[in-house]
């Protein structure tokens, strides 16, 4: 399990990533290498969908990466393509997501008011993600997006679908050798990574919630907690280690509630067998 | 005269509802029957760690058999199982069974058969229809063997008792398949009341 959620995704990540390092292309190449490391842990873990058009998340979940890490290459070559991308990507993703809740559950208004609010918070979680990796180079945004991806990992794990969990840990996996690279290259830009992670990290989110067990709560903070890297800009630049450490301290508090929600509502029946 | 017409009137008028009457109602011989969710059982087998076999079942099941046995081809089975009714005597397990990772209850509610073909050879049906689960369609023959009927206080009642394996991989549910099996053994038994 640790090898095909973990070890082979960030295997892939690092092979196409390496030879690149300091080169021209690199902030190009980042999400293509981060979306071919997630492809191969999803493919070793459930195998390449098998349904046309897919209708399920966990089907759903490798065309998002593929679209989301198409959207960085792009949005990294022609900056005014960014907004509409965004919009339109996060627009559609929970309309695929939810067709079922709309179709047999939600009234029209529901329905609307559902997709308009999930679309408006994709919307401003991605572009408060991408001004924080426009404007901080380095390990920051790469390690506070794998801590998210670890933390939802969990989360939903305990929530009821230890697939989404695996998947999760495969985007933490790659996330986490962008962390490594970053590091060592500390003016690596992460902005042409945001796309893909702000996506599949959506689709974990509204699986989580919509179709297994994932605490409404816990998932308000998943989302909230990425949003807080901006935090970075607040301290004081003249001690850039204590400003990189003081706003990881603040992702984690919401990361941890959330952690915390979710095995608070889940793990008791299971302690109590 | 005047009598005559009416007397006409009165064989011709019903003669002209006749048609009608057919065509709204099953034809002399098919009879309805609702399934009786409390004296039915849906229970799956799947091979656990290739080891043991593993039994579930599915409480809420509903549906509608029409039971023409001089002309077996008018017989139809409508079957609908709620996929949230799944047990299997862990509410872990079940809770885990109805997330994404194998049935995906709360997208695919339910679990549903419609026949499209109904032959018979004696007690025997063999019964070829679209079986729907997980959102994908098939189809499917299962072999019904009437195991009685009988009038009594609860009604007319009839009741069958079929057999299908199929395997999970055809239909999407394909996650763990280190722990379970590829093929499942389902085992319905309906207990019907003619309405």
């Amino acid at each position: 399990m640790l090898w095909r959620g973990a070890i082979l995704p960030a295997l892939v990540t690092a092979l196409l990533l390496l030879p690149l390092l300091r080169r021209r292309w690199f902030a190009v190449v980042s999400p293509i290498a981060l979306g071919l490391g997630y492809l191969a842990g999803h493919v070793a873990i459930i195998g390449w969908p098998q349904r046309w058009p897919p209708v399920e998340g966990r089907d759903l979940m490798p065309y998002v990466v593929l679209v989301g890490a198409l959207i960085g290459v792009v949005t990294g070559l022609a900056g005014p393509a960014k907004w509409p991308l965004r919009v339109i990507g996060a627009a559609v993703l929970p309309w695929l997501l939810l067709r079922s809740y709309v179709r047999y559950t939600w009234s029209a208004g529901e329905s609307a008011m559902h997709l308009l609010g999930l679309t408006v918070v994709l919307t401003a979680v991605w572009t408060l993600l991408d001004r924080v990796a426009a404007s901080q180079r380095g390990a920051v945004v790469p390690l506070g997006l794998a801590l998210t991806a670890t933390a939802t990992a969990i989360a939903v794990g305990v929530s009821g679908t230890a697939l989404f969990a695996q998947l999760a840990g495969a985007l933490a996996a790659g996330l986490g050798v962008l962390v490594l690279v970053a590091w060592h290259d500390r003016q690596s830009s992460s902005r042409p990574i945001v796309p893909l992670a702000a996506l599949a990290l959506a689709t974990i989110w509204i699986t989580g919630h919509f179709y297994a067990e994932l605490d409404a709560w816990a998932a308000v903070l998943l989302v909230v907690a990425p949003c807080l890297l901006g935090l970075h800009r607040r301290f004081d630049a003249r001690r850039p280690r204590r400003a990189v450490l003081l706003t990881l301290l603040c992702l984690l508090v919401p990361l941890a509630g959330a952690v915390g929600l979710a095995v608070r509502q889940h793990l008791p029946a299971a302690l109590g067998r | 005269m005047r009598h005559l017409g009416l007397g006409l009137s009165l064989v011709v008028f019903p003669l002209c509802l006749f048609p009608v009457t057919l065509a709204s109602s099953p034809r002399v011989g098919a009879a309805t029957y609702q399934v009786d969710a409390a004296h039915s059982s849906v229970v799956f087998r799947v091979k656990h760690m290739g080891v043991s076999n593993f039994y579930g079942r599915f409480n809420d099941i509903s549906g509608k058999l029409v039971i023409d046995e001089e002309n077996a081809a008018d017989s139809s089975v409508d079957i609908e199982i709620k996929i949230d009714s799944i047990d299997t005597n862990s509410a872990d397990r079940d809770k885990h069974l109805k997330s994404p990772d194998f049935f995906n209850a709360r997208q695919f509610p339910v679990a549903t058969f419609e026949s499209e073909k109904v032959e018979q050879k004696g007690d025997v049906y063999e019964v070829t229809g679209t079986l729907q689960l997980h959102g994908v369609e098939k189809t499917v023959t299962i072999t019904m063997t009437k195991v009685g009927e009988a009038e009594g206080q609860m009604g007319h009642r009839i009741g069958f008792e079929g057999t299908l394996d199929f395997k999970r991989l055809d239909y999407g549910i394909n996650y763990s398949p280190d722990a379970l099996g590829n093929d499942i053994h389902l085992i319905l038994s309906i207990e019907a009341v003619r309405k």
